[in-house]
């Protein structure tokens, strides 16, 4: 809409190169995280079902948007045919589930750091 | 589900508490597992998964979601995990990337399970005394005062125009100890005189209640009563207008008078508390106290959990264990990062029944002792000093554990006019 209006601005976008190294990244690493989880019997006492689903759901945007641009699932037709509309979709579930789930501690973790960092600075050193 | 226990006296306890601090770490721990290597038990116990931290604070969530509707084998579950398998040290909140407190989770599970009429009987006891006579001990007056006279006696026989002086008012410091030292130990009292008295202090102790600065009402967070506590030690003070209050070498006083204090009271003291570390280290850096000679043997000091990481004295902590020592050796993790001994926490204060747990889990601590090679560990802590001279039998080490005060009156330079003359020159 920027775009349209009288100011004719536009994002710079990266290039799609860079685009999808990185999310090819971002998915190894959610590949990583599910595994650990799966399989430290540490991890296995502390993680809820919502762990699992937390990693999903960010992961969920990225992985629709690969395979949109690069037609991976086409043969689907069901897949082919909405695939931009999963990935919009996709995204928005997880900027909605931000305030009511775990991922608030993306926003939340600078709050929590400064509570920390109060309660032991004011013994003197920092953490 | 059976309902003997009461879910509203649950959340009653629990709703008020959940401000926006307990709220976001309780909603926000993402499980990623980083505090399982920081913690002893978890160490000790061979990495069992039931002792990570993260893990044994689960029941706050678990509560919320079922409203307080739980069971008594419930509580007794919590009761096991937050007693048995922690010392609220907090070292693991130093490592959690959110730095989430789990010694505050941990504290206020004591305090609902308090609030139900659970707690440890050892320190319940404690905490009757406290009502009843001031100090946990549960001495009279009369004993306590009694206690000190004797004590200078005796110091005095070795250190000539030694007093303690007793609600002297306008004095600088307010001397207060924990409640075992006229039980149990009386010569703590003797040596700190005697530092005292050769520092050339001005000091006094209070002889109404008050002076007794721990608080194991604030291990079972009673925070009704860990404030009356605290509050007896300020009108003390206050009374004899003194400036500072000096805390024994006892860790969980310190940190209760200096640091918690605030909070139950809702104002700041007028009075600066200080640790009896911080006295000893201004003495001996300033020159007030001089050594004969320095410890000859290997020694290391021990980082209680409410000293150093809750406490902040690191740094004096550790210079103090240098300035008096000839062969000084860090453990690892010496200073803020260091591991709990084990016997935090009210661990000590709850006897028989914490035993086993605090054995085992001390383990690392004994590990840590062993890898310096010291034979002198210096702790300034009632707690911690208990704790390792327990360590040193069941882990067969071959120390000794004291107390600063211990070595500095052993070591320290006494002034000629203050050393008492032989039998044999008086007569002249």
């Amino acid at each position: 809409m920027w775009e349209e209006s009288r100011f004719g601005w536009s994002w710079s976008s990266i290039p799609d190169k860079w685009a999808d190294w990185m999310t090819l990244l971002l998915l190894a690493i959610s590949i990583y995280f599910i595994l650990r989880r799966a399989l430290s019997p540490d991890l296995r006492i502390i993680t809820t079902f919502a762990d699992y689903l937390m990693i999903l759901v960010t992961a969920l945007p990225f992985a629709t948007g690969y395979f949109l641009t690069h037609g991976t699932l086409d043969s689907i037709a069901f897949l082919g045919d909405n695939m931009r509309l999963l990935h919009v979709l996709s995204a928005e579930l997880m900027l909605i589930l931000i305030p009511f789930t775990r991922l608030s501690h993306s926003v939340l973790f600078f709050f929590s750091r400064a509570a920390a960092g109060v309660e032991f600075g004011r013994r003197g050193y920092s953490i | 589900m059976t309902e003997d226990v009461n879910p509203k006296a649950i959340m009653d306890f629990l709703k008020p508490r959940l401000g926006a601090r307990l709220k976001t770490w309780i909603d926000i721990c993402t499980h990623c597992g980083m505090c399982a290597d920081t913690c002893h038990f978890y160490l000790a116990s061979g990495k069992d998964p039931k002792m990570i931290p993260s893990y044994k604070v689960r029941f706050l969530r678990d509560l919320l979601k079922k409203k307080g509707r739980v069971n008594k084998d419930y509580l007794q579950e919590i009761y096991k995990t937050i007693y048995y398998e922690c010392n609220m040290c907090r070292r693991c909140t130093l490592y959690c990337p959110f730095g989430i407190d789990i010694g505050f989770l941990i504290s206020t599970l004591r305090g609902l399970l308090t609030s139900l009429g659970i707690a440890p009987e050892g320190l319940k006891k404690a905490v009757e005394n406290y009502k009843l006579t001031g100090n946990q001990m549960a001495l009279s007056k009369e004993d306590w005062v009694e206690t000190i006279q004797w004590c200078e006696e005796e110091a005095a026989a070795e250190v000539v125009g030694l007093k303690i002086p007793i609600d002297k008012k306008g004095a600088k410091i307010m001397y207060t100890v924990n409640a075992r030292e006229p039980k149990f130990y009386p010569q703590d009292i003797m040596e700190v005189a005697k530092i005292f008295t050769v520092a050339g202090e001005d000091w006094t102790v209070p002889s109404e209640k008050g002076w007794d600065d721990t608080n194991l009402a604030m291990f079972i967070n009673d925070a009704a009563t860990a404030r009356s506590v605290a509050e007896n030690t300020f009108k003390r003070a206050e009374e004899l207008g003194v400036k500072q209050i000096a805390v024994t070498e006892c860790g969980h006083a310190y940190r209760s008078l200096r640091y918690e204090a605030p909070i139950w009271l809702g104002y700041k003291p007028k009075q600066e508390v200080v640790h009896s570390v911080e006295l000893f280290h201004d003495y001996i850096r300033d020159g007030r106290i001089k050594l004969k000679e320095k410890i000859k043997v290997p020694t290391t000091v021990q980082d209680p959990c409410n000293v150093i990481r809750n406490g902040g004295l690191a740094e004096k902590n550790r210079r103090l264990a240098e300035m008096i020592s000839e062969d000084f050796r860090p453990m690892k993790y010496q200073g803020n990062y260091n591991y709990c001994c084990g016997g935090g926490g009210g661990a000590m204060p709850m006897g028989g029944e914490m035993k086993k747990y605090r054995l085992a889990s001390g383990k690392i601590k004994a590990e840590q002792i062993r890898e310096t090679g010291a034979k002198i560990v210096l702790v300034p802590c009632h707690n911690c000093i208990d704790q390792i001279r327990d360590l040193a039998k069941e882990h067969k080490l071959d120390i000794k554990a004291v107390h600063f005060k211990e070595v500095i009156t052993e070591h320290m330079e006494i002034p000629e006019h203050m050393i008492p003359k032989e039998e044999g020159e008086e007569e002249e």
